[in-house]
């Protein structure tokens, strides 16, 4: 059993997802998700566990070799960025139930939760595959069964349509290139397989073959990674997206699809084309230090300026992805580190405060600052936990937020780069003004009338909410785990490909 | 032994607080929680060994998980002036939570608690760290105490709060981190001075920094001065105290200060640019104490005023004025807090805090009425109440000090220190009272205030009479001061001896001042009549002059301007390039033609939709486009 | 009782007014024997170096003229603040009731 888990992971959930088809109406999809999801959660603590304890993984599909068949491998990075995942996809499954009945038709309940299955299983698949046209096969089962979830936020506001179908074009550009990408390596390389690729892209570029066309794949793979993971100025497509998804929708896909990419990302840049490649042969470190840097500064202005509370959040992720991208490109161990931490600690943070909002939008029907006015006496839970995250975006000292944004400051200073420290400063600020904003029209704005008779949240979803915020609370006092986890995890691929040959 | 801050017991309660639903448990568990915290802080001093011998260190790596970055706190060190201090802040919980009794608003105790727990663990601080830890702590519940305090402007006045304390614990952070660079070192020394074994002493390591203009000692200043309420730094004070409850601001009164005046002395004790602001501090409390109309802003600037004393005694700096500053943050702490609590009674009996709305109480309200004089002559340092002993102290300090050394700074303090008290005399010894209670009859018929409230303020009056009864002080407030206040004997080889104000020529002289300024006020009176006005401090700055002036007349034009900029760079450019390209139709041309009567007219409409904007993806695309060439371009002679 | 009619005023003005004469003339007879004794509250030994504690050249000091000077000097200082706060202050720093409100 143990054995086929990283099996499981996937095969569970792509199941499962179409037997949710069929599972009738009312709670059942929920509650048959909800089962799915926890198990799913539960194996990712196991394989994390395992993987801690004794090295990477690899299963071979159907005993095949890794070089024919499809091979998962799982080391200290994707068993890291599995569990983040998992989690996310298990809270937020449970918290769903209220929230989609109220945003979704009632008669298509099964569909959504088999999408939802299939998007956590493309999820899950990205990251623990060895394989890189696996990854583009789950990356695209991921981001159809998305791009109809979030369409799905239609009956609340028409332009989910819009936002949906944009992200459509947008991903399928992002996944094309990466396709283009996969192809051209495939092709001088004659493998699939993450390891092997490795190993033999290494000789060539030692031995200075076939170097244009590793270039062209790696431009390819670098733009269509930067537009999946909303690398500014490619980060069209989210802010609507999450805007106007349903409630539960964005808070799983803020706190796992960019991430995703992310894990991605690094995962080619150190672990197929190797460092040296990535940030040494070609001129990538400055490009994307500058594109997230101002990302960073232009997100959170863009974010300051919203008047849809989801948007000021869904404008703040982009920032935080910048934190994110800056850490990696620093190349160096702790920038790693940082990246990875801030991977869980972001995850958390973001879906936390979504899952609030998703409270509002339950009681009030909307997110606007206007809705939000007021509520710290009706929603005292909830707006807590909204307000607990907010302090984590800004990177507050004791949240999850500043363990990340910590390491990835302790990276600049080792690379040697300031003007990354005034930006992280800069950022913060920007931060404390987006968050203020609200939690100033929380605690202090008046009422409007609509909101005078708005109550609590159900306890389930406060529950949930609090899960989320709570835990990134935890991970903010007591770093030592995570940072441990996420620091083996930056070793494993500044070695190269996670130590798994 | 005891081995917490006993303020962590207040910080716990005050957490369990809320979770009690009935008044009467609620008011029995605060009172509970604070008598147990004043026993506790008994047995740290009593049954210890002496200062500085009772240390309990407690060690915490602080946020696990950065790397090397590991500090240990030492959250319980018996300081010099830890006794008094955490003494007097104990016993001001008890009175408040008394007081409090009668209120209903569930959020204010705790929050009270919770700062008067952690004023009480900032006194028992082994190390900078623990300090400031506390010392946010404070600023966060003494905010919630601003904020619940139901006044017309209490919600503003708390932001304000919060921003300034914000700013100012930034900057001692600041500080201290730049101490620690400097240091290597956080720890806290027992006592603020080294006293060598000949008798002579010098100043701690921090004073060192400051005359050699280092950076940290001046950022940690700055950030302790907003808390002592210094002239431009201060003016939150008496811009947030009134707009709390009647109970809250009895309870803001006595920590947030008195904690600055306790920091100050670890730290800065014998820095003399400290006699300056202390000075400073007396006379701007007390010109606008004058001119001030709302009672108690009044009280609020009387703080300030007293606190200059404090202040100014700490930049002294010698044992005597070190014990002057401390006796004196004791009495104050709870003459003010009478005063307040008087003054909080007059406003909950009528609602009116405006000394012109006030007048002719004393029929109704006697009891408030002879608490408030009490409370008025121990400001004024009457013979007979506790300030006169410890006011002395400072004073006397400072005349000793310039005997010994003929530093024409200490003469200077001595001047107007001495006006000063005669300044307090005035505004808070006669012409609150008299304001409040005597003066035009203003109609008004309230009773004196319930029980709780009454009781809480006889008790507090009951306190300055007994320690100003000759010898009282001596055997209880001297025996916890951090030095026995000893002066030289006199003449030729005499032994120095306990300091005792008990002399003949003191106490006429104090009555002579007192009678003074009681003639002063009585033939100014008509120039000290009120006037319906409030009066503008250095919170102007950023109540005022920012908003208005800077931001509104000159930043936001600005930013408008830009603003045309940014929209023509994001807005247009993009659209521009894209049509440019072909890539893009956000604009249409749309063609239609109307028969008339034979003629065709033809109609040209152009167009721009802009629900199409959230369809258009040419202009990303381009980006993306963009993007894969700079790459492209960018490597292409790398390989 | 009207505490703001004037032939009150005066007989609190004449009060106080008394008292400060009775004490000034108290505090000058003290000073008197002040003089006589040469200290009565202050004197210190002052060593040359300025340590406290350290037999040496002792001088006695009497400071005790501060104590009668305090009158006059309190009657001075109280017309000045009053005065300079009211006079000068009170123009420049008060604002009518409303001044943050609009």
């Amino acid at each position: 059993m143990i054995d086929s888990i990283p099996a499981l992971m996937v095969v569970l959930p792509l199941m499962a997802g179409v037997i949710t088809v069929f599972t009738g109406k009312g709670d059942k999809p929920w509650a048959w998700a909800t089962a799915i999801t926890g198990i799913v959660f539960a194996m990712s603590i196991a394989l994390l566990a395992e993987v801690t304890a004794h090295g990477p993984v690899t299963y071979n599909f159907g005993n095949w070799p890794s070089q024919y068949g499809i091979a998962y491998t799982i080391d200290a990075m994707n068993g890291f960025v599995l569990f983040v995942v998992s989690l996310i996809a298990a809270v937020t499954t449970y918290y769903s139930r209220l929230s989609v009945k109220d945003e979704i038709p009632n008669d298509r309940l099964h569909i959504f939760y088999a999408l939802w299955l299939l998007t956590i299983c493309g999820l899950l698949g990205i990251t623990i595959t060895g394989d890189t046209f696996n990854v583009y096969v789950l990356l695209e089962i991921s981001s159809l069964t998305l791009y109809a979830l979030i369409a799905m936020g239609y009956r609340r506001d028409r332009r989910a349509l819009t936002a949906s179908l944009r992200y459509v074009i947008l991903g399928s550009v992002g996944a094309s290139f990466l396709l283009l990408g996969i192809g051209y390596l495939m092709m001088i390389t004659g493998t699939l397989n993450m390891v092997d690729m490795h190993d033999r892209l290494q000789v060539l570029i030692h031995n200075d073959e076939y170097s244009r066309t590793i270039m062209v794949a790696y431009a390819f793979l670098l733009v269509g990674l930067s537009l999946k993971l909303a690398l500014f100025p490619l980060h069209m497509w989210l802010p609507n997206a999450y805007t106007y998804a349903p409630s539960a929708v964005t808070g799983l896909v803020a706190a796992t699809a960019t991430k995703v990419a992310v894990y991605m990302t690094i995962r080619f840049l150190f672990g197929i084309f190797g460092r040296d490649f990535s940030f040494g042969a070609v001129e990538s470190s400055d490009v994307l230090l500058t594109c997230a840097g101002l990302g960073v500064l232009y997100t959170g202005i863009q974010a300051a300026r919203q008047n849809n509370v989801k948007s000021v959040l869904a404008w703040s992720s982009l920032g935080q992805i910048g934190y994110i991208v800056i850490g990696f490109s620093l190349n160096n161990e702790n920038g790693l580190t940082g990246s990875v931490v801030h991977i869980l600690n972001h995850a958390l943070i973001k879906g936390g405060m979504f899952l609030a909002l998703g409270c509002v939008a339950y009681r009030l029907g909307g997110t606007r600052l206007t809705h939000l006015k007021g509520l710290g006496r009706k929603m005292p839970w909830t707006m807590a936990a909204f307000t607990a995250g907010g302090l984590g975006l800004i990177g507050f000292p004791l949240t999850g937020g500043f363990i990340g944004k910590w390491y990835i400051g302790l990276g600049a200073l080792d690379a040697g780069n300031w003007l990354i420290l005034v930006v992280i400063m800069l950022g913060s600020l920007l931060a404390v003004i987006y968050v203020f904003r609200v939690v100033y029209a929380i605690y202090f704005g008046e009422a409007e009338p609509d909101s005078v008779h708005a109550t609590e949240a159900p306890a389930s979803m406060v529950v949930c909410t609090w899960i989320l915020i709570g835990m990134s609370l935890v991970c903010g006092l007591w770093s030592e785990w995570s940072v441990d986890l996420a620091a083996n995890a930056a070793k494993a691929m500044l070695a190269g490909f996670g130590g798994a040959h | 032994m005891i081995s917490f801050p006993p303020g962590l017991i207040l910080i716990v309660a005050a957490v369990l607080l809320p979770l009690m639903r009935s008044k009467k448990a609620f008011n029995t568990w605060a009172l509970l929680a604070s008598v147990s915290t004043f026993v506790v802080v008994l047995l740290t001093y009593i049954g210890g060994d002496g200062i500085g011998d009772y240390t309990q260190s407690c060690e915490y790596a602080l946020l696990p998980g950065l790397g090397d970055f590991h500090i240990t706190l030492e959250l319980m060190q018996l300081n010099a002036p830890t006794k008094i201090f955490a003494t007097v802040f104990s016993l001001m919980a008890i009175v408040g939570v008394v007081y409090s009794f009668n209120q209903d608003r569930r959020i204010e105790l705790p929050a009270a608690l919770l700062y008067a727990g952690s004023a009480i663990c900032v006194t028992y601080a082994g190390d900078l760290l623990t300090m400031f830890l506390f010392w946010e702590l404070m600023a966060v519940g003494s905010a919630i105490v601003v904020w619940s305090g139901g006044q017309k402007d209490s919600a503003r006045a708390g932001q304000r709060y919060v921003a300034v304390h914000l700013l100012g614990g930034a900057i001692l952070m600041a500080g201290i981190v730049a101490y620690y660079v400097a240091n290597g070192d956080l720890a806290l020394p027992n006592s603020p001075l080294t006293v060598i074994a000949d008798g002579s002493y010098h100043a701690s390591a921090m004073v060192e920094y400051l005359t050699s203009n280092n950076i940290a000692a001046w950022l940690i200043m700055i950030g302790v001065l907003v808390n002592a309420g210094a002239p431009f730094l201060g003016a939150w004070l008496p811009d947030a105290y009134p707009e709390a409850s009647v109970s809250g601001t009895v309870f803001l009164s006595a920590f947030t200060t008195k904690t600055a005046v306790f920091v100050l002395m670890m730290l800065f004790a014998g820095a003399d640019v400290l006699v300056w602001v202390g000075l400073a501090m007396a006379i701007y409390g007390l010109i606008y104490a004058l001119i001030e109309n709302d009672m108690r802003r009044i009280l609020a600037y009387a703080i300030i005023n007293q606190l200059g004393f404090m202040v100014c005694a700490v930049g002294i700096g010698t044992p005597l004025t070190l014990c002057g500053a401390s006796a004196h943050a004791f009495a104050s702490v709870v003459y003010k807090a009478l005063l307040l609590m008087a003054a909080g009674s007059v406003l909950y009996q009528t609602g009116k805090r405006k000394c012109t709305d006030l007048g002719g109480l004393y029929k109704t309200m006697p009891i408030t009425m002879i608490c408030t004089l009490i409370g008025g002559m121990t400001i004024s340092a009457m013979p007979l109440t506790s300030s006169f002993t410890t006011k002395s102290l400072i004073t006397s300090g400072a005349a000793l000090e310039y005997e010994l050394g003929h530093n024409p700074l200490y003469m200077y303090a001595w001047f107007v220190l001495m006006a000063a008290s005669a300044g307090g005399a005035l505004y808070a010894g006669i012409k609150f009272p008299w304001l409040v209670f005597f003066n035009k009859d203003s109609g008004l018929r309230p009773s004196d205030p319930p029980k709780n409230m009454t009781w809480s303020m006889i008790f507090l009056a009951a306190l300055c009479v007994i320690f100003g009864f000759p010898g009282i002080s001596e055997l209880t407030l001297y025996t916890i001061l951090p030095f026995a206040p000893m002066v030289p004997g006199h003449g030729a080889g005499a032994e120095p001896h306990l300091y005792s104000t008990w002399s003949a020529s003191h106490v006429i002289s104090q009555f002579a001042l007192l009678a003074a300024t009681g003639f002063v006020f009585f033939s100014f009176v008509k120039t000290l009549s009120r006037t319906v006005t409030i009066t503008i401090d250095s919170d102007w700055i950023y109540r005022r002059l920012i908003p208005s002036y800077v931001w509104g007349g000159l930043l936001l034009p600005a930013v408008r301007w830009l603003g045309k900029g940014h929209e023509f760079l994001l807005g247009k450019v993009p659209g521009m390039i894209a049509r440019g390209v072909q890539s893009d139709v956000i604009e249409e041309r749309v063609n239609k033609s109307i028969e008339l009567g034979g003629t065709t007219i033809r109609f040209s409409f152009h167009f721009r939709d802009n629900r199409r904007r959230d369809w258009a993806v040419g202009g990303v695309l381009l980006v993306i486009t963009v993007m894969l060439f700079m790459y492209l371009l960018l490597n292409f002679n790398a390989i | 009782m009207d505490c703001t009619d004037p032939k009150t005023m005066k007989k609190m003005k004449w009060i106080f007014g008394i008292l400060t004469i009775i004490f000034a003339i108290l505090s000058l007879f003290i000073s008197e024997k002040i003089a006589e004794h040469g200290h009565f509250f202050f004197t210190c030994c002052c060593p040359v170096d300025g340590a406290m504690g350290v037999e040496a050249e002792c001088r006695e000091v009497a400071i005790d003229g501060q104590w009668y000077f305090a009158t006059v000097y309190s009657l001075l200082a109280c017309c000045v603040l009053v005065v300079v706060s009211t006079k000068v202050f009170g123009p420049i720093f008060k604002r009518e009731d409303t001044y943050y409100n609009d």
